[in-house]
């Protein structure tokens, strides 16, 4: 416990610019807020991201930060597209025994015009300090995606708008409330670059850029640079046909390697596309 | 000039004209276009006048193969070089016969052709517009409520509201063209916390309006009522929109009408009284008089003679001691201004007097000094505009008794129709004082100062273009927070990438140098330079008749006269706009995340608001902003508007200071607005 009250001091920087309990392969855990995102890992950033999901899509990841167990999450995802909007649920566990914090999301996205797509996400935080302590709250997200043209796409999302905050012994405390948005170029369909801003209402912004492309038939390579404090990310997919293998971590000069690891299964026989 | 009145109240109350959709659509029209012309300031201003000029052309067209340039002038979109390269090609080409020939004109892109051609009409024949009059009226009704309780309206001990009235604001505005000559216009209002109907105020607090009628022969135009006027580049007289810097670099001349009726909400400033306007076809002769009750917070001296110490422009009404200070003081304005003009070249002069019921005493502070005190002042000006090859060039000089008097002079220039330039200097005399004064200064009392301003528009490749300007100023006097003569400078880059008429963005850069006092506690403290540097991007994507996305970022970083930094100021605002079909109904909905812990670091950006309705309030303070608006067609000639708008901090627990406090961190408002056109 004292080791998890250290680390967050020491690294108040880090901890106060990540807004989501779990930080995905693909966006968080790089640097990046990823409001471009597409595809199953935009369940942790921009909900419209999910509408480009084709097929149902069952999801797990494991992200972890500094090498601590205590500062570890795990996640399970669902995705199902109906034929009037995309349906997403999940579940996540944060944090150890004695303090942790446990979230169901359940989000809908829709692709409105080839140019774009709406997202929106209600997610109910459970948290508890040793047996004693329990507080709930639910929070809000909504995004949109834009392509203004085939080799750009805007992204642009809100997460907890309404400034909802824990409650605890009727003291309010920190619940993250913050814009992101992103500008993604793509010069080639298989390499993107993306320069992001994310804005946290209590926090310093937190730009980022991130470079995107396949190294080979299956192979994504990603790297980001992003700042303040100046962190470095790297990421990798293996994309084979059903599944999906992400990974990404980051380096803190002082606190060291921070790291998140997914797989996704994609039903591709009961694709909408069939 | 009865039966005219009689006719136009029988067409308000029969309703059988039947516009076309159309015509439905131009105040919305032009409250788009207004809003466009809106964002590039962070003033907030009164752009109401500009809608109805809008509004005004597009039901009288003006024939472009005669226009003159005063006509053109009131075309807000066009600058001075697209207007004057017009008329150049007009001198060289004969007339125009259609839209698709003025795209040969230097400077007239795509989207301003698009704008202009409900405005304008080809008609060669007769050289005169010939288009059927209908007349019509235009009826708003607006109401809008704070949710929260203020301070002000909780009942004391005695059982009293600090707040007379109840928290409704509301606002009623009629405008009736009822025909070609005649045109009338009404508008009232009572604020948050007055009182209506009761007490000291028998009706709303504030009423006005205007009866214009328009012979255009020897009497061009007589108003009663409520009227703006304009001279020169605004020295002596600006009661309309005075010209400020924006990243419209070259637009600094003066471009507002000599006069016009007004309708505006605004209870301070503008002249309420009669004007004259007569003259021919090159010169005009305009006597006008104002007279008007203003607000004024008075002081009886010993002797038991009263004083002005301050004039109240806020229009507030809501406390015993500012109804006290309603309309206690007479203000008198008189005077005459004409004008000849001859080929390229206009003259101007005119004479304004000023007079107070009770002389102004504002209190001893040093920089005052320059400020303008006494009960009367008279102002003489002489004003000349002209084109010598391609250089256009507008002047003012105007007086003020003995004293040195002020000068602007300002050029425009297009080089090889690629890129254009203006620059100005102005210099105005310490002891110049011009009460309804507003040319384009640093300060917004200009006594001693002395300035130099460049700026240029130029397209770059790859659809890209860029404006700028530069403006240095000297005062020679001290000033607000200033303790010695000072000077300072005011830079701005805008760089635009237009790829296409859906699609804009602007990236934007300001940099201030502005004197200010190393330390505030201390007197006679050194001068020093508050640095400001503020960055903006913004983004807007017009995708189709339905959807509309404007994103905007601003990072603000101040750096203080003494040294220190201020914490940076964010703001970050996604905006989304949907029309329904057949633009029946739409919705807009904003949402902003603000982080600027002090004042200096604020963020100024313009909202969206119901037609009629303009703010551009201050984000300060750190939290988040929503708005969404919706207006609906209901039946056809009668739309209505509803808008809520919430500011919500996250850095305290209550919401404004004194009697206007809220216990919360959330203030919000609800409005409504229902618009009757007949």
């Amino acid at each position: 416990m004292l080791l998890v009250v250290i680390i967050g001091l020491l690294c108040g920087q880090i901890l106060a610019a990540q807004t989501t309990l779990f930080q995905s392969p693909t966006t968080a855990m790089l640097g990046t807020p990823g409001a471009s995102e597409k595809g199953e890992w935009a369940f942790f950033s921009n909900p419209a991201g999910l509408a480009f999901l084709r097929e149902p899509v069952a999801t797990i990841g494991y992200q972890n930060d500094f090498n601590l167990k205590e500062l570890s999450s795990a996640t399970a995802l669902l995705s199902y597209p109906t034929k009037a909007l995309n349906i997403s649920g999940g579940y996540l566990r944060s944090g150890f025994e004695h303090f942790n914090t446990q979230q169901l999301s359940l989000k809908f996205s829709r692709i409105m015009a080839p140019w774009l797509s709406l997202g929106v996400g209600f997610s109910h935080s459970m948290s508890a300090l040793g047996a004693s302590e329990q507080d709930k709250i639910t929070t809000m997200d909504a995004g949109f995606r834009l392509m203004p043209n085939s080799s750009l796409v805007f992204g642009f999302y809100t997460i907890n708008p309404a400034q909802t905050k824990w409650r605890k012994h009727e003291y309010e405390s920190y619940y993250p409330s913050a814009v992101a948005a992103s500008l993604c170029y793509l010069p080639h369909e298989d390499l993107n670059i993306e320069f992001s801003i994310l804005k946290d209402i209590d926090n310093d912004p937190l730009a980022s850029l991130k470079l995107e492309g396949k190294a080979a038939n299956a192979i994504i390579l990603r790297g980001t640079v992003s700042g303040k404090p100046l962190r470095l990310g790297f990421g990798a997919g293996l994309h084979l046909d059903s599944l999906h293998f992400d990974m990404a971590m980051n380096h803190h000069r002082a606190l060291g390697f921070s790291s998140a690891f997914g797989i996704s299964y994609y039903f591709t026989n009961l694709s909408r596309n069939k | 000039m009865k039966r005219l009145l009689i006719a136009s109240l029988s067409l308000l109350l029969c309703q059988a004209y039947l516009y076309p959709q159309s015509a439905q659509q131009d105040a919305e029209w032009a409250a788009e276009l207004i809003e466009n012309i809106a964002e590039q300031s962070e003033l907030e201003l009164d752009y109401s006048f500009l809608i109805d000029n809008l509004i005004k052309l597009r039901h009288n067209p003006i024939n472009i193969n005669s226009a003159t340039r005063e006509e053109l002038e009131q075309i807000p979109f066009l600058s001075d070089m697209q207007i004057e390269a017009l008329l150049f090609q007009r001198y060289q080409s004969k007339d125009f016969f259609s839209i698709y020939e003025l795209q040969v004109v230097e400077g007239l892109d795509r989207r301003t052709l698009e704008y202009l051609e409900p405005l304008i009409t080809f008609d060669i024949a007769t050289r005169e517009v010939k288009r059927s009059f209908r007349p019509r009226a235009d009826l708003f009704a607006r109401s809008q409520f704070q949710l929260q309780k203020r301070q002000g309206y909780e009942k004391g001990e005695d059982g009293n509201t600090y707040y007379l009235g109840d928290r409704f604001k509301h606002y009623l505005r009629l405008e009736i063209e009822a025909t070609r000559q005649l045109e009338m216009g009404f508008i009232s209002e009572k604020d948050q916390g007055e009182q209506m109907f009761s007490g000291d105020i028998k009706t709303m607090d504030y009423i006005s309006g205007y009866l214009a009628w328009k012979p255009e022969k020897f009497v061009k135009q007589v108003i009663a009522g409520q009227y703006r006027m304009s001279g020169g580049q605004g020295l002596v007289l600006q009661t309309g929109m005075a010209p400020v810097k924006s990243s419209d670099a070259v637009s600094i001349r003066n471009r507002q009408a000599r006069y016009r009726p007004a309708l505006s909400a605004a209870e301070a400033g503008g002249l309420s009284g009669l004007m004259l306007a007569m003259g021919g076809e090159n010169y005009s002769i305009t006597p006008f008089i104002s007279l008007k009750k203003i607000d004024g917070r008075l002081d009886t001296l010993e002797n038991n003679d009263i004083v002005i110490r301050s004039l109240k422009s806020d229009g507030y009404h809501r406390t015993l001691t500012e109804l006290s200070q309603r309309k206690n003081t007479l203000e008198t304005i008189y005077g005459v201004q004409g004008h000849y003009t001859y080929k390229k070249l206009v003259l101007e002069t005119g004479y304004l007097s000023y007079h107070l019921e009770y002389p102004l005493q504002t209190d001893s502070s040093l920089y005052k000094r320059n400020y303008f005190q006494g009960s009367s002042n008279s102002n003489f000006w002489l004003a000349a505009e002209g084109t010598i090859k391609n250089v256009h060039l507008f002047s003012e000089l105007a007086f003020n008794g003995r004293v040195e008097p002020a000068l602007w002079i300002g050029a425009q220039h297009s080089v090889k129709g690629i890129m254009d330039l203006a620059l100005a200097v102005r210099r105005i005399g310490m002891d110049y004082r011009a009460p309804l004064g507003a040319a384009l200064t640093e300060a917004a009392q200009p006594a001693g100062e002395s300035g130099f301003y460049a700026g240029f528009e130029v397209p770059l490749p790859a659809s890209l273009s860029l404006s700028s300007y530069l403006d240095y100023y000297r005062h020679k006097w001290l000033r607000y927070r200033v303790d010695a003569p000072s000077d300072g400078y005011d830079y701005l880059a805008s760089l635009t990438h237009k790829p296409n008429s859906k699609w804009e963005n602007t990236l934007r850069y300001r940099h201030r140098d502005k004197p200010l006092n190393i330390s505030t506690e201390e007197r006679g403290a050194p001068v020093g330079a508050q640095i400001h540097n503020q960055f903006r991007i913004q983004s807007r994507y017009n995708a189709d008749e339905h959807w509309t996305f404007t994103f905007r970022a601003d990072l603000q970083k101040v750096k203080q006269a003494d040294g220190t930094k201020s914490p940076d100021g964010f703001y970050i605002a996604q905006d989304i706009k949907y029309s329904g079909t057949a633009n029946k109904w739409n919705v807009t909905a904003r949402y902003a995340l603000f982080d600027t812990e002090e004042y200096d670091t604020r963020v100024y950006a313009y909202e969206p608001d119901v037609m009629y309705s303009f703010s551009t309030p201050s984000y300060y303070g750190k939290g988040s902003r929503f708005i969404i608006m919706g207006k609906w067609t209901l039946i056809p000639r009668l739309d209505l508007w509803i808008r809520y708008a919430s500011w919500q901090y996250s850095d305290r627990d209550t919401v404004g200071s004194g009697q206007a406090m809220i216990t919360g961190n959330v203030s919000s408002e609800l409005k409504f607005q229902l618009r009757k056109r007949f």
